[in-house]
């Protein structure tokens, strides 16, 4: 216990207690200015953990809904191309019956024949469609088109390009080339250039009905698999931005600065501060000398 | 039987007691708020009366009262508390001081810290995934992984910077240490020769106290009181101040950080080389423990533990991006190549370098798998997810770093109440209390007044007897 006061301890407490008042105000501004719970990593060394823990995973999950994105635009073209490749088959599968007719002129046959051709470079150009410079039917190849001009395959059959849509999931987003066209001789450009010529040296071409009617087949069974794909990219959608949200959410509870409470603090602390100030102004006013005349 | 004149001799004895105890009134108030100073008092007693043998006065009363000593109040427990909590308070100021320092060259958390860079260097793995022919992807992973390379060259510099700031700390410390040594062993002399004397040598031994206090806060050193009034001053046992001698020390060792390892930091007496002085408190000793180099168990020096870390994460980020790229093949087929060079000739997190130039340089796909191929660069992308990878490394060290900040601003704020107590308590004993003082002012003004007054009444006693009669 400590008896006997002097003028010194009184100063040195006034002064270390208006030092830590200062600290803890300057701490709360720093708070509420910065909305940041959490400035350096002794602030809260268990939140801190949490807090670049969490921080990774938004970036993570951040980069993914980029990659998902990227996915449905792939999705999105290939589909596009299969579409117009069904309506494009259909027409040269009607013009085909259409030669049927034993009494056409040769000007319909001829017309019949443009039209074909026209159709076959509309095919072609589905064929390699193209996102973001890459051709979307040939895979991993990077040489600019998924069939040259002779109809062979640029691609490896069988291999797809794919997108992480999470740490686990990947999508294939590119569409099978050689299974929907055929490639060389057996594609479907080939098989249009024979009809082309069968009409045009007048033989029935009736009779490659059937091999349009399986090309327009192996382009549905193409759109079913890439329908799934899409459904997967979309649900992978869903799930990351419900994951960007909660991650939000818990960051934010980690680092984050309730700023409720921490300006109710705030202005008990300026109080504290006020009332310090005031007592330590009158601390040493009275001595034994202002009473003696 | 008293002389008729005894009592003006016993009065006048009374006057110059009272000047003297006002006259160190005057020298309290004047020194109220001199640093190190203590409290004096005057010590007096009365005069017995002269008894000499065979003869006994029944009647005598003392001689008045004698000025026997001025005092000095202190007392030597609390002196040595204070010292000792000084000490306490320079290690544990100075800890928390450069953790802090060491904590600030993180940048985290923040966008400006490494795990921010490693997060784009991963997402601009993953663009080179989705877009493997493209050379805008392929320049972007170039630039964020020059960013890796130069924050973990900035962080080792950092700590490379402020291990040298430390240790011209230490130095200065040094120095002041031995300052304060020499000028101890001298005032100690000069105590020496005015105690032999019979002297007053509170005044020096104030300023005694505050180096030994100076000493305890810098080095964690202890005090010996000697009889003669003088004191040594022990450094880890050894004597840095004994008696009149002060023995200089010096650091010695490594001026660098890459240096620290093979050449620690150690204290030594200047006239005995050989042995080293061990120095456990004080700022010194702070300084010395921060100084000290890393060990395998990752408890060593603060700045060469985090200077390693640096290194270790280089090594982790070159070898686990440079392991999957070499078993992937880039556009034109080329397999083998490394992402990250590591110069074996600087600290790993200096040399560590980016390889490529252009998308010639990045293997992305797997062999065989078509050129546009991006697995192997969505790999590398996932290290991010790897428990064992360099953020899971970086986070762990940056909440190492935080968790010993906030230990050691936790322990210097508990040693500054410790510190701010035994000062207190130093205070409460040796301070000058102005209420008190004045309270003495009156005490020895009324009894100046009052043998004043015995003084009068005698003269005029004597002035009767004297004048008047007969």
């Amino acid at each position: 216990m400590i008896t006997r006061v002097t003028d010194q301890m009184i100063l040195a407490h006034s002064q270390a207690n208006l030092q830590t008042q200062l600290q803890q105000l300057s701490t709360l501004q720093d708070q509420a200015s910065s909305q940041k719970a959490i400035s350096k990593p002794s602030d809260n060394p268990t939140g801190i953990a949490m807090s670049l823990a969490l921080k990774r995973q938004q970036a993570a999950t951040a980069q993914y809904a980029g990659n998902a994105q990227d996915a449905d635009n792939w999705l999105t073209a290939v589909n596009g191309a299969l579409n117009s490749s069904i309506t494009s088959l259909q027409s040269v599968r009607s013009l085909v019956v259409g030669t049927g007719d034993a009494t056409l002129s040769p000007t319909a046959k001829a017309s019949i024949v443009t039209q074909l051709t026209g159709l076959k470079a509309a095919l072609l150009g589905q064929a390699n469609m193209s996102y973001l410079g890459r051709p979307v039917f040939a895979g991993n190849s990077d040489a600019g088109a998924a069939f040259d001009t002779s109809y062979s395959y640029t691609g490896t059959a069988g291999a797809t390009v794919s997108r992480s849509i999470s740490s686990t999931a990947t999508v294939s987003v590119s569409g099978d080339g050689a299974a929907v066209y055929g490639t060389g001789a057996g594609s479907v450009f080939s098989l249009i250039d024979s009809i082309v010529s069968g009409i045009q040296s007048g033989t029935d071409v009736t009779s490659q009905l059937t091999a349009i009617d399986s090309r327009i087949s192996a382009v549905t069974t193409q759109q079913s698999v890439v329908a799934a794909n899409f459904n997967q990219v979309q649900r992978g959608q869903a799930t990351l931005t419900a994951q960007a949200a909660s991650l939000t959410t818990q960051r934010s509870a980690v680092d984050g600065v309730d700023l409720t409470k921490t300006l109710v603090e705030l202005s008990a602390q300026q109080n504290a501060y006020q009332a310090a100030l005031g007592v330590t102004s009158k601390a040493l006013q009275p001595t034994l000398m202002s009473f003696l005349r | 039987m008293t002389s008729s004149f005894g009592a003006l001799n016993t009065a006048y004895t009374g006057l110059v007691a009272a000047r003297q105890g006002l006259t160190v009134v005057g020298e309290n108030i004047s020194n109220s708020t001199t640093v190190g100073y203590s409290r004096q008092t005057v010590t007096t007693s009365s005069i017995t009366p002269a008894s000499e043998s065979g003869f006994v006065d029944p009647l005598a009363v003392g001689g008045g009262v004698s000025v026997d000593s001025v005092g000095r109040i202190d007392s030597a427990l609390v002196d040595a508390q204070l010292r000792a909590t000084s000490a306490s308070d320079g290690y544990a100021q100075e800890t928390a001081t450069q953790l802090s320092t060491i904590e600030g060259a993180l940048n985290e958390p923040g966008d400006n810290g490494l795990s921010s860079s490693l997060q784009s260097f991963w997402s601009a793995w993953q663009n080179v995934s989705n877009t493997s022919t493209s050379s805008s992807a392929a320049t972007a992973v170039i630039a964020a992984g020059t960013r890796v390379a130069g924050q973990l060259a900035a962080g080792y510099s950092a700590a490379s910077q402020q291990w040298s700031a430390v240790r011209s700390t230490a130095d200065t410390t040094v120095a002041s240490i031995n300052s304060a040594a020499t000028q101890l062993a001298a005032l100690n002399g000069q105590i020496r020769s005015v105690v032999a004397a019979g002297g007053n040598a509170n005044g020096l031994m104030d300023q005694v106290g505050t180096l030994a206090q100076k000493l305890a806060g810098l080095s964690g050193a202890t005090l010996r009181g000697n009889r003669d009034g003088t004191v040594d001053v022990l450094l880890g046992g050894n004597p840095l101040v004994a008696g009149t001698t002060a023995n200089v020390i010096a650091a010695s060792g490594s001026g660098t950080l890459a240096g620290a390892s093979a050449s620690p930091v150690v204290i030594r007496f200047v006239n005995n080389p050989a042995a080293t002085a061990t120095i456990s408190g004080g700022t010194l000793g702070a300084d010395l423990a921060i100084l000290a180099p890393a060990d395998a168990t990752g408890t060593g020096g603060a700045i060469a533990e985090a200077a390693q870390t640096y290194n270790t994460l280089a090594t982790s980020v070159a070898t686990s991006v440079n392991t999957i790229m070499q078993s992937g093949a880039n556009a034109a087929g080329v397999t083998g190549l490394s992402f990250f060079a590591l110069d074996p000739s600087k600290p790993a997190a200096l040399g560590l370098t980016v390889i490529p130039t252009g998308a010639s340089g990045i293997a992305a796909a797997t062999p065989g798998s078509g050129a546009a191929n991006g697995d192997i660069a969505n790999a590398i992308a996932g290290l991010t997810s790897s428990s064992t990878g360099p953020d899971s490394q970086w986070e762990n060290f940056v909440v190492r770093i935080g968790s010993a900040s906030n230990a050691a601003s936790s322990h210097a704020a508990l040693t500054a109440t410790g510190l701010a107590t035994a000062t207190s308590a130093q205070s409460s004993i040796s301070a000058v209390d102005t209420d008190q003082e004045t309270t003495n002012m009156l005490l020895y003004q009324n009894a100046f007044s009052a043998a004043a007054r015995v003084m009068t009444t005698l003269n005029d006693m004597l002035n009767t007897l004297i004048n008047k009669t007969g």
